[in-house]
């Protein structure tokens, strides 16, 4: 819908330009730049609605998601959340959705969970939403791919166009410490949510893909096994001590540092030559106790069509290498 | 011609110029409607060119088939295959004798505990549990194997025991749960692929019983 109205404003200043033009009087300079500068304007908010519909990183007109407690909710179905995540430790305070299975509503049993982590720029509302992740975990569920999971989609920052990477930056926000420590206590307290590592997952596109990676590295006593769906070896960013080329680099760590007992799951378009190069990489790298399974689609580069067609693998793998819902 | 290829980026610039030039051109003329299409293209073009170049450089989409959203790929659910043993199994636990059980060196014939429903869940595949040389836990909706050894017996000697499980039996691929053993337990875990085992978690923590899971290519 802003979309549409972006275009009839592009086509509005079209015309007042045309038709204006050539119209006397003495602030005819001025009210031409006025007009060329609409135009501009116009044209530019119209990509930028575009852009913003591409990667959700404003998933409001205000930029800012508002919590209500139960946005999705069906009677008996799956339920996606949005809460707000009061980040004790890293002092953010950030919305983040939670999907919880049918089985969650009526069940006692306590669940594994997956965080899923979003790409950059983008915010945790394209998994619902352009992503189709209820309707994709619903599916896999029901068809006895995985079992009923709670997956929880946090933000990895405050700033939408700040890019953390899910690190703590120095001086900056402490957005690893919010996904591997606030968001998780905020999950065991809240949710019917099974406590142990075995039980804890992650999984991410593009950035949060490199997220999933780093921090399944990072927190082998946290996470078992991780998903990267065209993800990355190295961060991309500065981090402020340097950490980017050796222990926030999947890279530099797989290759300097023993590797831990946890699985990952790397997943690339053959013609998304970063993601691909990258991914490549870390799987040549990996050495037992680390596990690997690769998984490669022909097309798509590095887009939502490429996420699309790995949810549901992706998040079947998980869940055979994450610990059952315990009584 | 190729979505980021150079002569598509030139072309849209040389169409750019190519409308600005005769965007003027018709503007002297007035004409109202010519003016607002020719700005409207101008407009168009500019975003095209700059879109193009942006993609040129990050590879968002690489080709038209990406950008029209086709990945080339399918996934697919290879069927849950029948163990050999599955039309035989009878309740309770049972005597294991697969053919390469004397490449194992054991004491004696692993027994094999099934899950109570494991006959009508034909669709899925179960963890496993396995005991050696010591009481095996019984979690549900596992497969437990229970093996005796010997101080013949060596891990890669046992190399062999996942793959005949799972010839003869629907058991998962990877989720194993390592009970007992000591050394030769460790061995066992360390010379299979990694992620197949691991030791002595708790029965809760073995992965559920699942139906086969959607798959892509490898690389």
């Amino acid at each position: 819908m802003s979309l549409l109205i972006a275009l009839f404003l592009v086509l509005v200043t079209a015309a007042l330009v045309a038709s204006l033009w050539n119209r006397p009087g003495k602030l005819r300079g001025p009210a031409r730049a006025g007009l060329v500068l609409a135009c501009v304007l116009s044209v530019l908010a119209a990509a930028a609605v575009e852009l913003n519909q591409l990667t959700e990183a404003y998933p409001t007109a205000g930029g800012v998601v508002q919590p209500a407690p139960a946005a999705a909710a069906t009677a008996t179905g799956s339920q996606m959340l949005l809460v707000r995540v009061p980040g004790r430790v890293s002092r953010l305070d950030l919305t983040m959705y939670v999907y919880l299975p049918a089985a969650y509503r009526t069940g006692t049993a306590k669940y594994p969970v997956i965080e899923a982590l979003h790409g950059y720029p983008g915010s945790p509302k394209k998994w619902p939403s352009r992503l189709a992740v209820q309707s994709h975990l619903d599916q896999e569920i029901s068809a006895g791919r995985m079992p009923p999971t709670i997956v929880v989609f946090p933000w990895e920052t405050p700033q939408h166009l700040l890019d953390t990477e899910c690190t703590n930056l120095v001086h900056g926000p402490q957005a690893e410490t919010f996904v591997t420590v606030d968001v998780p206590a905020y999950v065991k307290a809240r949710y019917r949510a099974r406590p142990e590592r075995a039980a804890w997952g992650l999984t991410g596109y593009s950035a949060g893909a490199f997220c999933a990676i780093n921090l399944s590295l990072r927190h082998p006593g946290q996470y078992a096994a991780a998903a990267s769906l065209s993800g990355y070896s190295s961060p991309g960013i500065k981090i402020g001590d340097g950490s980017e080329n050796t222990t926030n680099n999947p890279g530099w760590r797989l290759g300097h540092l023993p590797q831990p007992a946890v699985a990952l799951w790397l997943g690339w378009a053959a013609d998304d030559k970063a993601s691909a190069r990258e991914s490549l990489r870390l799987a040549r790298l990996a050495r037992a106790p680390l596990s690997v399974t690769t998984a490669v689609v022909a097309h798509g580069g590095h887009s939502d069509a490429v996420w699309l067609q790995m949810e549901g693998p992706s998040f079947d793998w998980l869940a055979a290498h994450l610990a059952r819902p315990a009584p | 011609m190729s979505l980021t290829g150079l002569p598509l980026l030139l072309l849209s610039a040389f169409a750019t110029v190519l409308v600005t030039a005769a965007t003027i051109w018709f503007w002297r003329r007035r004409w109202l409607a010519a003016r607002i299409a020719g700005v409207l293209l101008i407009e168009a073009l500019v975003v095209f060119t700059v879109g193009l170049e942006v993609n040129r450089d990050q590879q968002f989409y690489p080709s038209w088939t990406a950008l029209a959203g086709r990945t080339g790929t399918g996934t697919v659910t290879e069927p849950v295959h029948a163990g050999e043993l599955d039309a035989h199994v009878p309740p309770g636990p049972f005597p294991w004798r697969p053919p390469g059980l004397s490449s194992w060196r054991l004491s004696g014939t692993p027994i094999v505990s099934l899950p109570v429903d494991y006959p009508e869940r034909t669709a899925v595949t179960f963890p496993v549990v396995l005991a050696i040389g010591t009481a095996a836990p019984h979690p549900p909706d596992a497969i437990v194997v229970s093996i005796t050894p010997t101080a013949r017996t060596t891990a890669a000697g046992l190399r062999t025991l996942p793959g005949e499980l799972r010839q003869d039996l629907r058991a998962a691929e990877i989720g194993w749960d390592v009970v007992g053993g000591g050394k030769l337990g460790d061995d066992f875990v360390a010379t299979q692929p990694a992620g197949l085992a691991g030791r002595a978690t708790s029965p809760d923590d073995l992965p559920p019983a699942l139906a086969a899971p959607l798959r892509l290519p490898t690389s």
